[in-house]
């Protein structure tokens, strides 16, 4: 159906190949994990996505429409959404304001009625508030809502960037090492959060260094290395692959 | 007390008209744009007002209209290379615009009277006139502060990769800051010509360059207040100590080191920042009223 | 006539090619914007000047002090300025402003200093002398300057690949924060880069002082405004870039005055600086970095 294609995708930084021949396909409501060791081109490929960087070579297409090429903010209009492995929230905004930038997808009002405070600026305001603060009370962080975002705690600080995300509705959500810095009780709140989103028919792309989550909740997971993919399938096959073996091993 | 008022009207006015610049300043900054182009604008916008007003029968209003989307124009020729392009490279480019428009009215003497600027421009601008219009200004830009336009002005100028991520075009976005920048920039030109009979091209050089960024650093770059106090405090402050009118440049270019390395959030940014910290440290179901929230 | 022209274009672009060095080296290896250069450069013709009319030095020793004294006032910004920023946690915008701020003072002292006057060097300062090669007249003056440059970029190109500091820069100019696990003192780093920085600048006034034979506190504005065009053609942060579009600008400019007209040529030099910016933003020459795509 409308998945999220990678097609013969690469790119090279110079003489370096981060990433190369790598085909993949996101289904929608499914749960996938991309995973390897440092440096195997899990952020590459996820800000070759995004259009943060152009690649070098294939084509990336969501729905038969062509991603690769489209500008950042273009692609995020077209229903993709992302998390950022370092968190990045406006950190002098509070933490509502912060979930309220995520509906700009859904903005209709003019730069001109914007300009002169039309009565359906204030409409979507307020709506987009009312919103934000439905998805604060469903993630349990209500309480936090009118704190600067750069005063709560990292782990709150990567669920409001993934609530951030979730603002835009989008179709497909990477999520680049959200679990990292959360203690274990935190992680498995937020692999419940990712099974929900996945059962709402979100595409979910979860990158992860932590393998014990990764193999929890991903239903298919796919193994890179020095930029190629060695090896895809469930969880238990992946976990026998000689290949992933020696990669995490160092061979 | 009749005397006080003749003294000092001059002193209101041009408080009034430097504050209109201070917000073009101020407009260019909230959006995430390095941009230091109001002078040129201003430039633009005085020389379009008084050149219509005084050769053209489109009368007062008309010539403004006329200067202000001059600086539309003008705003947006400007964002053609720079909405796309960050940091240094529109400080660098936007500083060069204000010096090539100062070259330029020098140059063009036919239309601005070369250096010795137009004179007898008719003075059709009243104090009251000039009140009402920086009200309007501040109550526009409080407007658009608030709304979708706000928020991805925040977005961009804190992590424009963020914003991106969003949705939210920073193209689109610093096109408009540009625009708006520059037309407010020309308002205050504009009104500048109509208020003072003459203008002349070193009025709209480096001096004011350097004023509008200070009014709004120092003031706050973030509250529509922030940049009408910082006008107020620059423009009062050499008044009441005569001795530091002849070092106006020298006040400013400390102001800017001390204020920006000492004080990052300026006197009105600053002085809301404090109220916060005290209002968290109270109750957090008093905080919770405040903000129009539930009760947990 | 026009090889004669194109003569006097190199030698002044070589003068905006070791001022925009400076510049854009402080930029690529620290992302420092510093708009105050312009006044070092005009504390460097300064200097030399008084170096010569009140101390009585030859023009030797003036022109070395010149350029210590560049050095000296550009670690000072630096120190002064700067350094209590980054302390603060300050960023690129916080940097630029600064710089502005720093600049005003700098011009302010030196208006102080020459009454706002414009200062003339002793007449005869420099022996005027002219050769004859391939059928251009070159004067000695020329020759000097253009040897001086040459001299002081060698001086730099040797310092940046030789030296110890030099790789240090240029790992502090990748990732500083990595530089500092290497063991490598950041400190160190910006005071060579911005010495260096400031001892061509202060070299720059000087020789543009003679060669005009003319100094004010507000000379450097102008050549500002010139090297913006070099460092954005060159590509930001790119120093054989900086040293090409210094050249070429110099030779642009020159032929503009001649051909078309003297009060045009900010409007041409400001023209160029547009299109390059429309068309090719990173320059000719590729920078130290790159930055993700946005817009």
């Amino acid at each position: 159906m409308d998945s999220l294609r990678l097609d013969r995708l690469g790119k090279h930084f110079g003489g370096i190949e981060a990433v190369a021949e790598l085909s993949l396909a996101f289904a929608p409501g499914r749960i996938s994990g991309l995973i390897g060791p440092n440096g195997a081109g899990k952020t590459t490929v996820v800000n070759m996505i995004t259009g943060l960087i152009q690649p070098s070579a294939g084509r990336i297409t969501l729905a038969e429409r062509r991603v690769d090429g489209a500008l950042p903010h273009e692609i995020a209009r077209m229903g993709i959404a992302r998390t950022f492995q370092n968190v990045r929230l406006l950190k002098e905004a509070t933490v509502l304001d912060n979930i309220v930038v995520g509906f700009h997808r859904h903005e209709h009002t003019s730069l001109l009625a914007c300009s002169l405070g039309l009565p359906p600026v204030w409409r979507e305001r307020r709506d987009f508030r009312a919103q934000a603060h439905n998805l604060l009370t469903r993630f349990g962080l209500v309480e936090f809502a009118a704190r600067p975002a750069g005063t709560i705690s990292f782990g709150h600080q990567r669920l409001v960037e993934v609530m951030r995300a979730l603002a835009m509705s989008p179709d497909f959500l990477l999520l680049d090492e959200p679990a990292a810095g959360m203690n274990d009780v935190e992680s498995r709140n937020l692999g419940a959060i990712i099974r929900d989103l996945a059962a709402d028919g979100v595409g979910i792309v979860l990158i992860e260094h932590n393998m014990r989550f990764v193999m929890e909740i991903c239903e298919a997971i796919h193994v890179l290395d020095s930029g190629r993919l060695i090896a895809s399938g469930t969880a238990e096959t992946v976990r026998r692959d000689p290949a992933v073996i020696r990669a995490y091993l160092g061979g | 007390m009749g005397n006080l008022v003749a003294t000092y009207r001059p002193l209101f006015d041009l408080i009034c008209i430097y504050a209109v610049f201070a917000f073009s300043q101020y407009v260019a900054l909230r959006a995430g744009l390095f941009s230091l182009a109001t002078a040129g604008f201003a430039s633009i916008g005085g020389y379009a007002g008084a050149y219509l007003l005084k050769e053209t029968a489109l009368g007062p209003v008309l010539s403004g209209v006329g200067a202000i989307l001059c600086g539309v124009a003008a705003g947006l020729f400007l964002s053609l290379p720079l909405a796309r392009l960050r940091g240094a490279f529109q400080a660098i480019a936007t500083i060069g615009f204000v010096q090539i428009m100062v070259s330029l009215s020098l140059f063009a003497a036919p239309i601005t009277g070369g250096a010795l600027g137009l004179n007898a421009i008719p003075k059709v601008a009243s104090s009251g006139l000039l009140v009402a219009i920086v009200a309007v200004l501040m109550l526009l830009l409080a407007v658009i502060n608030r709304g979708g336009i706000g928020r991805a002005f925040d977005a961009i100028r804190q992590d424009y990769t963020v914003a991106a991520s969003l949705g939210i075009s920073t193209n689109k976005y610093s096109r408009y800051a540009f625009a708006l920048s520059g037309a407010i920039g020309a308002l205050g030109g504009c009104l500048l010509a109509f208020d003072t009979y003459s203008i002349q091209p070193d009025l709209f050089g480096f001096p004011l360059l350097v004023f509008a960024i200070a009014a709004v650093i120092l003031g706050g770059r973030s509250s529509v207040a922030g940049p009408l106090v910082g006008t107020v405090f620059l423009m009062v402050l050499p008044e009441l100590a005569r001795p530091l009118a002849d070092e106006r440049l020298l006040l400013q270019g400390a102001l800017l080191i001390v204020v920006i390395i000492y004080w990052p959030r300026g006197i009105v940014d600053g002085l809301v920042r404090r109220w916060h910290d005290r209002d968290a440290a109270q109750d957090p179901q008093a905080r919770r009223d405040r903000h129009g929230l539930p009760a947990a | 006539m026009f090889g004669q022209e194109l003569l006097n274009g190199v030698v002044v672009g070589a003068v905006y090619a070791l001022f925009s060095l400076g510049l854009t080296l402080v930029f690529g290896i620290h992302r420092i914007l510093n708009l105050a250069h312009g006044a070092v450069f005009m504390w460097g013709a300064l200097i030399g000047y008084f170096a010569v009319t009140g101390a009585g030095l030859a023009l030797l020793p003036a022109f070395i002090l010149a350029i210590l004294g560049g050095a000296l006032v550009s670690v000072a910004l630096d120190l002064l300025v700067f350094r209590p920023l980054r302390r603060r946690q300050g960023d690129e915008f916080g940097t630029i402003i600064v710089s502005i701020g720093a600049n005003l003072v700098l011009m302010h002292l030196a208006q102080q200093a020459t009454n706002a006057q414009t200062l003339r060097f002793p007449f005869g300062i420099f022996p005027i002398h002219f050769y004859h090669l391939l059928g251009l007249r070159v004067s000695l003056q020329q020759i000097v300057i253009v040897a001086a440059v040459a001299l002081l970029v060698i001086a730099l190109v040797l310092y940046l690949f030789r030296t110890n500091l030099g790789t240090d820069a240029r790992a502090v100019a990748i990732d500083e924060r990595t530089s500092m696990l290497l063991g490598i003192n950041p400190h160190a780093v910006y005071f060579g880069t911005f010495a260096i920085a400031g001892a061509l600048a202060g070299a720059a006034g000087v020789i543009l002082g003679i060669a005009f034979n003319s100094v004010s506190y507000l000379m450097g504005e102008p050549i500002m405004l010139q090297a913006f065009v070099v460092i954005v053609l060159g590509g930001l942060g790119s120093v054989p870039g900086a040293l090409l579009a210094g050249v070429m600008l110099g030779v642009i400019q020159t032929l503009t005055t001649v051909y078309i007209s003297s009060e045009l040529s900010d409007a041409v030099v400001f023209g160029l600086l547009f299109v390059v910016l429309l068309a090719r933003p990173r320059g000719f020459f590729a920078g130290l970095h790159t930055e993700h795509r946005v817009a």
